[in-house]
């Protein structure tokens, strides 16, 4: 693939629509008990509670035009320095509404492992310099499949009657990564290849390894709830 | 990036192909009366496909409506 900024945002956001994972956010928006509702915030948990640390490590591994966007990015993941603002703090106050507990790990035990190799692969793809591509590649297909399914979370959620701050971290996704995705797309990853064009297939073996352990991950949950079983293990979810 | 010197904080509009229009900088929205729309800080995407829920903001609905990509 030729590495203009362009072409690889393309191959992004076409890799990102065809994305055909399972639809976790059509079954939270249309179907979920409360109870599984409580269990999705459970799951999420492990991840949106410390949401954008494992790409910022990232950052000093890049390079001009990627580098400032991957800032631009992370900046207002963190709230622009403003704690109320920070996602992780907003998911805090999801966690509240059905009393669930607010510090990170909590619920670590009871984390499926394919939920945790998900987190993990982050971790993994942001700590290494020589995954640089990989980890720009993930956080853009993150950014390409967010603002829709986060409005389908955030009327899932008011139709089992949350309502603010409870799903203000759902609403604050929707407009937020609706941005992140067109920055993602052009100036990180496409920034990256066009600096670095023998990157352009970490790109996008990061962005299909994070398609593909998110659909293993919500095979497993829709599993389980359409067959009326709990995944984040007994009485979490009652 | 806003690094506080004035030429950086001029409001710059990115075309994003089959997507939104991009807002960095100093900008202000308002609505048709002059009534300032609140934004997010930070940039601010605007709907170009009209098919956003949460216009005048981009809502990432341009993708499902296949926006521009009818060739």
């Amino acid at each position: 693939m030729e590495p203009s900024s362009a072409k690889v945002a393309q191959a992004l956001f076409e890799l990102a629509a065809d994305d055909a994972g399972p639809s976790v956010s059509k079954f939270i928006q249309r179907k979920a008990t409360a109870g599984q509702a409580r269990e999705f915030l459970i799951l999420k948990s492990i991840y949106q509670l410390k949401e954008a640390d494992p790409h910022t490590w990232a950052i000093p591994k890049l390079e001009g035009r990627a580098k400032a966007a991957m800032v631009e990015i992370q900046a207002d993941e963190y709230g622009n320095g403003q704690l109320p603002r920070m996602h992780s703090e907003l998911f805090r106050q999801t966690m509240k509404g059905p009393g669930l507990r607010d510090d990170f790990g909590a619920y670590v035990d009871r984390i499926p492992a394919v939920t945790l190799a998900a987190v993990n692969m982050i971790s993994l793809f942001g700590m290494h310099r020589r995954l640089r591509g990989v980890i720009t590649g993930h956080l853009a297909l993150y950014e390409m499949t967010s603002s829709i399914p986060q409005a389908a979370y955030a009327r899932g959620f008011r139709r089992l009657g949350y309502e603010s701050p409870v799903t203000d971290y759902f609403d604050e996704h929707v407009e937020a990564d609706a941005v992140h995705e067109q920055i993602a797309g052009r100036d990180l990853a496409g920034g990256l290849a066009e600096f670095e064009p023998d990157l352009v297939p970490d790109i996008l073996f990061g962005a299909q390894a994070a398609a593909a352990v998110d659909a293993l991950a919500g095979a497993k949950y829709l599993d389980a709830w359409e067959a009326g079983r709990s995944h984040a293990g007994a009485g979490v979810a009652a | 990036m806003n690094d506080g010197h004035s030429a950086s904080e001029a409001a710059m509009i990115t075309v994003c192909p089959q997507g939104p229009l991009l807002l960095r900088g100093d900008f202000e929205i308002v609505d048709a009366e002059g009534q300032s729309i609140e934004a997010r800080k930070g940039p601010v995407a605007l709907c170009r496909c009209g098919g956003s829920a949460i216009k005048p903001f981009c809502d990432g609905t341009h993708k499902l409506m296949k926006f521009e990509q009818r060739k």
